[in-house]
């Protein structure tokens, strides 16, 4: 994979998703565009020893929530930016925000990334693992910890599970 | 089941960020990119250079001073009774020590890590004693990993450091450095202290540990000074402090509610989970019965956020007064409840964004008793919570 053609559609397919991942922990949109554009260029430097989509889109987020995790240091103690407001005619995607990112905002940076990379992003446990640096059992911990969290924040039920 | 992905939990996140739209800027991140490339190039080609001019060099010193690798891979550490975990190198070794008593104020608890031998009964560590040399030898690698005491210790405070290297004014040539780290309730120390003669790669390996420590996949742990124990909950992010005789229940009294949910059952006996609701307060009559007349018992609930509930007091005590929120004053005589010979009183506040419902109940010998029946405020007083 060294090609700039494969790199810019890689780019294309995975720029929204990365930053909205990192709007998740930093909970600044602004803040999510510029750590993710430094992820991105950070995986373009390093595009010639990619093996495959898979170990890219592992690197880049990786990355990025390295560089979130400054971020979101850097911003605990300012407001909630919760960016431009949606573009339908109602309020209610903004409401929304404004309780997902309360609600993340009162969890532990650690637990705010193992919940986005594990439920947002759908990255298995071991894969969170790696890419937080972190034990399975440890990721597991923030996770349920996370969760908890959450669900009470935005008073979600437990859902059932056989 | 843990592993599996909480859709609807992904839902409401999606729903949050769904409108973002980004800006495409693949130009300027190929550019970024490409430049980051130029420079980690350069960086190899200064680095190779340097590597073989310093090899040169170094070939003809260091022959006579051979140095010691620490071992190539790492085993983890967790033990039952420390609260964190950790990677350390093979060989070397790990102690933990727990060192409780009413008079110490830090330092209770205590994992040492080291490339030596690791003495038992020796006290130890930077600027406290000075005998680090013959205890660890002058090339001693040692990592301390310290909780402190739970009644002096900061809570919910944000981690700091790796600081500076500092000499240990009791051991010559001796440095150390440490960091805080705070994970739910917990905060603990961590210090590298490192011999005269340390080799670089011990040093390294030091950091390395240091680095590593985290706090456990633990769900409740206790410490004690034989005197006072505190609980810390990290599900339910809380600690309490009570007297050591005490006994908090492993699993909720109340068996059949579940909101609002219990987050403590703390007692003077052993609680018996389980029975039929005594009062409109849900009381488990299990806990109820086996109440004797100088015991005391200590229920709380939690129920959403602290919308509703008056914030707590100053001071837990029968007589908290409830200006804005009458439905559960509680009555100074404890009477209210018309339980035969107990006196119970249940009060709502709200914490840490937390809203509780807290039940204490004592037989009449244990109310008659000033002394006895205070422990049951201070215990409550000694709540603390970390917003969820």
């Amino acid at each position: 994979m060294a090609d700039r053609a494969g790199f810019e559609g890689f780019y294309r397919a995975r720029q929204a998703g990365l930053i909205r991942a990192c709007t998740l922990v930093t909970l600044d949109p602004s803040s999510a565009e510029d750590v993710a554009a430094e992820a991105f260029a950070r995986l373009w430097a390093r595009w010639g020893a990619i093996q495959d989509e898979d170990h890219a889109g592992g690197y880049v987020y990786k990355t990025a929530m390295r560089l979130c995790v400054r971020r979101a240091r850097r911003l605990r103690h300012e407001p909630l930016g919760l960016g431009d407001r949606p573009g339908r005619d109602h309020l209610e995607p903004l409401l929304i925000r404004v309780d997902v990112f309360r609600a993340m905002r009162s969890l532990p940076l650690r637990q705010r990334q193992a919940v986005v990379l594990r439920d947002w992003a759908g990255y298995e446990t071991h894969r969170v693992a790696a890419m937080l640096g972190m034990r399975e059992s440890t990721v597991r911990v923030h996770l349920a910890r996370g969760r908890a969290a959450l669900r009470t924040a935005l008073k979600v039920e437990e859902e059932e599970r056989s | 089941m843990i592993d599996e992905r909480d859709e609807r939990l992904a839902e409401l996140l999606d729903e949050a960020v769904r409108d973002l739209q980004p800006t495409p800027a693949s130009e300027r991140v190929l550019h970024r990119g490409s430049w980051r490339r130029g420079i980690r190039l350069a960086a190899t080609f200064g680095t190779v250079a340097v590597f073989v001019a310093g090899s040169v060099l170094a070939a003809t010193i260091v022959r006579s001073n051979p140095v010691s690798h620490p071992g190539s891979s790492t085993v983890p550490f967790s033990a039952p009774e420390a609260p964190w975990v950790f990677d350390y190198p093979t060989g070397w070794n790990v102690a933990t020590r727990i060192s409780a008593s009413p008079d110490l104020i830090a330092n209770s608890l205590v994992t040492t890590v080291a490339n030596g031998s690791i003495p038992l009964h020796d006290d130890y560590g930077p600027n406290s004693s000075h005998n680090a040399t013959t205890l660890f030898g002058s090339s001693g690698a040692v990592v301390l990993v310290e909780r402190f005491w739970s009644h002096a210790s900061p809570f919910g405070a944000g981690d700091w450091g790796p600081g500076p290297f500092s000499a240990d004014a009791q051991n010559p040539g001796w440095t150390f450095r440490e960091r805080a780290r705070c994970e739910g309730t917990l905060c603990f120390h961590v210090l590298e202290w490192l011999g005269p003669e340390i080799t670089n790669s011990d040093r390294m390996a030091a950091a390395k540990v240091a680095d590593s420590v985290q706090l456990g996949a633990i769900g409740r742990w206790t410490e004690t000074d034989g005197e006072r124990t505190t609980l810390h909950d990290e599900n339910n992010l809380f600690t309490v402090t009570y007297p050591a005789d005490w006994f908090p229940s492993e699993e909720p009294i109340n068996t059949w509610v579940s909101s609002p949910f219990e987050i403590l059952a703390l007692a003077t006996y052993s609680l018996r989970p389980g029975g039929e609701a005594v009062t409109d307060f849900q009381l488990p009559s299990n806990a109820i019965a086996d109440l004797g007349p100088n015991d005391i018992l200590i229920w709380i609930n939690e129920s959403g956020d602290a919308k509703g509930f008056p914030p707590r007091p100053q001071r837990f005590e029968p007589s908290t007064p409830c200006e804005d929120w009458t439905k559960l004053c509680p009555e100074p005589d404890g009477r209210a409840f018309g339980i035969p010979g107990i006196r119970g009183w249940w009060l709502g506040f709200g914490d840490a964004e937390r809203g509780f419902y807290a039940f204490v109940g004592m037989g009449e010998q244990a109310f008659s008793d000033p002394a006895r029946a205070q422990l049951a405020w201070d215990v409550l007083d000694s709540l603390q919570f970390l917003p969820r």
